[in-house]
């Protein structure tokens, strides 16, 4: 079957129950998206379908046929988008295994709430969790992106 | 081991850099007295100015990346927002200095590394230098170094920019540290190195490893600790798609399939007899646990005070006893 992914549409050698993450990562080889729990428990799988913040490890791929799905890696090519740059400048990666799926929680946030209140910041990003407790950072960054949504994108390391 | 034979040149994508291959010092021998072989560090210095360091310690989040980065660009003095950090192949040269294999535990890293990273960059920049000041026909004691640039007066080389001359050279036999009063990154915040490939999803972690041929094999594990496969019927399995083989192993069950997802299904259809194992038993596992708690145990960590003491003289005493299980699953 075809599936839109980043802006291109790629031929996946999947069945339409196959969950999405693993016909992007086994399938078409985007191993930026992690899977965590299988059970939409963790958030570490999150990716954009049409824009929106989804739990790709129990959506079948079949759903997502005709729609938009964007991943980590999607994002932006040269760490640009606002979410990314306040991630480096608030340094909050340790092990970076769930960083995927909270920048794609965050983005997807933002997208919809260009000034989200802390506690709609809370309640957007309460499904990623974070074993290294990267919590208070991730906080940090999102209030910074949108921050920087108002600033000029320059890519930066 | 003539000077020239330590000294790699490499070509790569960005053009030719220069590789320094760190001879062991007396200094460092002296340091690390535990160390079986030549410590070898490596610092690539490209055109572009960027200096990349090649590491043989994991990076799980602790930092240990950009704190060794730290301890070359210290002595280096180099150009932080040029460091570039990349995982060493498999090599002894990269061995931890006491485990004496590539290995990281025990918080050791920057223990152990303090040393021979800060001697890789002094050598490197100590190399730069000399090339400098043969370009410039002048002595190196001359010159200073300062964010990624050799200077002299008003005159400035990029380290980029003196790579190749300064691969021409052999590397320095010892290097002076610096005081710690002079230290520009250490015990200061950075940055962290491993940001950029977190942040856009390049960084492999090891379930993210894909090469032509690859198959995934999930297991089917006991149900209960030390429980044993009795028999197992693997023929609902065997009927899903993608599924190629299924085998037994210590820990149970395997089933091989092309991809995670009909390995997961290929497991579900799976059918296992478990043979419980004698010697477990939850009900003789409390009772022994029981007998246990009565009798005194060892110290944990160091004695402080006079337990008995200050229980004989309590005008209170509670005898607390609490079970359970532990929750959630491994």
């Amino acid at each position: 079957m075809k599936i839109d992914v980043n802006g291109a549409v790629k031929e996946v050698d999947a069945d339409g129950e196959m969950p999405l993450l693993w016909a992007l990562r086994d399938g078409l080889g985007y191993t930026g998206t992690k899977f965590g729990c299988g059970m939409a428990q963790c958030g570490a799988c999150t990716v954009h379908v049409d824009g929106k913040a989804v739990r790709s490890c129990v959506l079948p791929v079949s759903a997502v046929e005709g729609r938009k799905v964007t991943t980590i890696e999607g994002l932006s090519n040269d760490h640009s988008h606002p979410v990314q740059r306040a991630w480096a400048e608030v340094d909050v990666v340790q092990c970076g295994y769930c960083q995927s799926g909270q920048i794609m929680s965050a983005a997807a946030l933002l997208a919809e709430k260009p000034n989200p209140t802390d506690d709609e910041i809370d309640l957007a990003m309460a499904g990623n969790v974070c074993r290294c407790g990267t919590y208070q950072r991730v906080r940090e960054a999102v209030r910074r992106a949108i921050a920087l949504t108002k600033t000029p994108a320059r890519a930066q390391r | 081991m003539s000077p020239l034979s330590r000294r790699e040149l490499l070509a790569t994508g960005t053009g030719l850099v220069i590789a320094f291959n760190m001879p062991r010092s007396g200094r460092a021998a002296a340091m690390h007295p535990k160390a079986k072989t030549d410590p070898n560090a490596f610092v690539r210095i490209g055109p572009d100015d960027t200096v990349t360091l090649q590491i043989g310690h994991s990076e799980m989040g602790q930092g240990n990346w950009t704190g060794l980065a730290m301890l070359v660009a210290e002595e280096l003095e180099c150009d932080w927002s040029k460091m570039r950090v990349e995982h060493s192949p498999a090599a002894q040269a990269y061995a931890h200095l006491e485990f004496g294999t590539m290995a990281v535990g025990g918080s050791s890293t920057m223990r152990t590394e303090f040393g021979r990273y800060r001697e890789v960059g002094a050598m490197a920049r100590d190399m730069l230098v000399r090339a400098a000041a043969a370009q410039w026909k002048t002595s190196p004691h001359k010159l200073h170094t300062e964010n990624g640039f050799v200077v002299h007066g008003s005159q400035k080389l990029s380290y980029g920019q003196l790579a190749n001359a300064a691969m021409q050279l052999a590397p320095p036999n010892s290097v002076k540290l610096k005081k710690k009063s002079d230290w520009k990154y250490i015990g200061k915040q950075v940055r962290r190195l491993d940001t950029p490939e977190k942040t856009n999803g390049s960084a492999k972690f090891g379930m993210d490893v894909q090469f032509e041929g690859l198959r995934t094999a999930l297991v089917a594990r006991a149900p209960v600790f030390g429980a044993k496969v009795r028999s197992f019927d693997a023929s609902k399995t065997k009927a899903v798609k993608g599924v190629e083989q299924v085998v037994q192993v210590p820990s149970g069950v395997a089933v091989i399939a092309k991809n995670f997802w009909s390995a997961k299904l290929g497991r579900d259809a799976l059918q296992v007899e478990w043979e419980k194992s004698p010697e477990v038993d939850s009900e003789k596992l409390w009772a022994s646990y029981r007998e246990l708690s009565k009798k005194p145990g060892d110290v944990a960590a160091k004695p402080a005070g006079d337990v008995d003491a200050a229980l004989g003289s309590a005008a209170k005493k509670l005898e607390p006893m609490a079970e359970g299980e532990p929750k959630g699953s491994v």
